[in-house]
């Protein structure tokens, strides 16, 4: 496969991230003009249109962007720490924490201004555990932070079945529905949004040493990397952007798995470009998700869970045969 | 001649066993040392512990002026100590350029690549006959490849004492000549030391001016090169009756068949 310039890549994500904006604000039961967009989003004319732009789509279509990026960050950094192609936000059992804290929450009727926070605590509550457990692996393999990590997502996973089975029937499809991640409870994009260049700016910063470990923790450590510091740091950057994207957006799948390896298969290798490059490319994919999730049926909305899988699956199953031709 | 690392009675340790006992080793500039000893002696377990990577079970290993090993800032000391491993990592979709880029590492000043770095990087692929492959995935290297671009980092790292462990085990016999001579050159001046393991003995006492045999039981012996490399140390070494035999270049090692 043609391998794009690092120039060429982040351009390319960059503009597939406007397109998705675009497309995001245009569609919806209101068709807007994609170039009324720009119009209605900078100058106020206080019409329907202008309102809607402004005050429904933006929000969501910037909650959105923002959640996907994060995924995406979140799960490159993952990969790294694990040293392994199959990580993603989840495989650690951030979201499974998160996931129990909610639905416990939900079956014991607390007000729903409550789920995000306590989101936040069961993914806390999961990172500290599996990292208390996971403290005595060596300093060169990540081995056990992977395995405790898993069993812990097993433990989680069980115990939200057990929930579900012992709920009222009422309850079900909303938690069925938090369960695949939605984002029609973001309030406000500009915390998410704050998260995200937070942790852009920290991943970007630990790059140059993120690209050493590629080569093995110990090999890194020969150049020059505190393998154990490294690894402390991505473990608890990578968690807390999946806890705050779960908290706000439950546990939408398959984003943050897929993205990082869509832009290497584009070409990237330097975590100083495949960072940068994935959270664009995830903010898109996340956002044109969402763009279906809510109009497809509308006026109900499916979840967008199942919508970014629908999109990631052939996406990236065309991109690997295309590269086994090479 | 300047030390370049001095170890005080170090002990090292594997499953239990104890492998080298007390061992009191004195690098300077512009030696070239080889490691010997048999399977499992403690090899490149030594060269990890001297790296930093293993912690020892006693004594101590000093870079000097006086400073140990384990006080030093990482980046300080992947500028004084590098190691190319036994076994090669091509990291994950990077290129072959790339990989040797990593080496800069340690001196890096930008947290981007300079052309200064990149040119730098080059020449050394160069130096190890890889120009051509700069752009190709790493991971389609071939095992000779791989360990000359891993020969071609630890130019770019170039730390005062430069260590591999087995660098010739995947290298046609032209290649560990080349190999040979361009990091006995370049590691023998502006101050720097040579530690290779090597196996074939006639490789080491080729290119070594020093030896340290390991026997793996505790027991050690360093040295000059041609005191110790006899046929008594040796043949004790392996547990094995070794024989000298004259070649034109000097003394070629075999074993004896009877």
């Amino acid at each position: 496969m043609h391998r794009l310039l690092p120039e060429r890549l982040l351009a390319f994500t960059a503009l597939a991230a406007g397109a998705s904006l675009l497309i995001s604000l245009s569609v919806g039961s209101t068709p807007i003009a994609a170039g009324d967009i720009l119009k209605y989003l900078f100058h106020d004319d206080g019409g329907i249109a202008d309102r809607i732009v402004d005050q429904l789509r933006l929000p969501r279509t910037l909650s959105a962007f923002a959640i996907g990026g994060i995924l995406a960050l979140a799960g490159a950094l993952m990969q790294v720490l694990l040293r392994n192609p199959l990580g993603d936000p989840y495989v650690l059992g951030v979201s499974g924490g998160a996931s129990s804290a909610v639905l416990a929450g939900m079956l014991l009727g607390l007000p729903v201004l409550w789920l995000t926070p306590l989101a936040f605590a069961g993914a806390l509550l999961s990172m500290l555990i599996v990292f208390s457990l996971a403290r005595s692996d060596s300093d060169h393999s990540s081995a056990r932070l992977l395995l405790t990590g898993v069993v812990m997502a097993a433990g989680w996973s069980a115990l939200i079945s057990l929930t579900l089975s012992l709920s009222p029937p009422m309850q079900l499809p909303g938690m069925l529905f938090w369960l695949m991640g939605d984002l029609s409870d973001a309030l406000s994009p500009y915390p998410q949004l704050l998260v995200l260049g937070l942790g852009l700016g920290a991943a970007l910063w630990l790059a140059p040493q993120l690209n050493l470990a590629l080569y093995g923790l110990e090999q890194a450590s020969v150049l020059g990397v505190e393998p154990r510091r490294l690894r402390m740091q991505l473990y608890f950057l990578a968690s807390l952007l999946t806890a705050a994207a779960v908290a706000v957006a439950g546990a939408i799948g398959f984003v943050g798995l897929i993205t990082p390896h869509i832009v290497r298969l584009l070409g990237a290798s330097d975590q100083r470009q495949l960072l940068p490059a994935s959270v664009l490319l995830g903010g898109a994919l996340l956002t044109l998700a969402d763009t279906l999730a809510r109009t497809l049926i509308s006026p109900m909305q499916l979840p967008v869970g199942v919508l970014t899988a629908v999109i990631g699956v052939p996406v990236f199953l065309a991109l690997l045969r295309r590269e086994k031709r090479l | 001649m300047n030390i370049l690392l001095k170890t005080d009675a170090l002990t090292l340790a594997r499953g239990g066993r104890c492998l080298i006992d007390g061992l009191e080793l004195t690098i300077r500039t512009g030696e070239r040392w080889a490691v010997i000893g048999p399977n499992g002696c403690g090899k490149s377990t030594l060269l990890k512990s001297l790296a930093g990577l293993l912690p020892s079970a006693g004594g101590h290993i000093h870079l000097p002026p006086g400073t140990p090993l384990h006080g030093l800032p990482p980046r300080e000391r992947a500028r004084r100590i590098g190691l190319v491993f036994q076994h090669g990592n091509p990291g994950l979709h990077n290129s072959t350029l790339e990989l040797v880029m990593s080496g800069h590492h340690p001196h890096r000043q930008h947290w981007w690549d300079t052309p200064e770095e990149l040119a730098a990087a080059r020449h050394a692929l160069g130096q190890v006959g890889l120009a051509e492959q700069a752009a190709q995935n790493a991971q389609t290297l071939s095992g000779g490849e791989l360990r000359r671009a891993e020969i071609a980092r630890l130019l770019v790292q170039n730390p005062a004492l430069a260590m591999l462990d087995e660098p010739f085990n995947h290298l046609d016999i032209a290649q560990q000549v080349a190999m040979t001579r361009l990091l006995g050159a370049h590691f023998t001046r502006d101050g720097r030391a040579l530690l290779m393991v090597v196996h074939d003995i006639n490789m080491a006492s080729g290119i070594a001016s020093h030896c340290l045999l390991l026997h793996g039981d505790g027991r050690w012996r360093a040295g000059r090169a041609r005191e110790i490399l006899n046929r008594e140390t040796l043949s004790e070494l392996f547990d094995y009756p070794l024989q000298a035999c004259l070649g034109r270049n000097g003394t070629v090692w075999m074993p004896s068949w009877e």
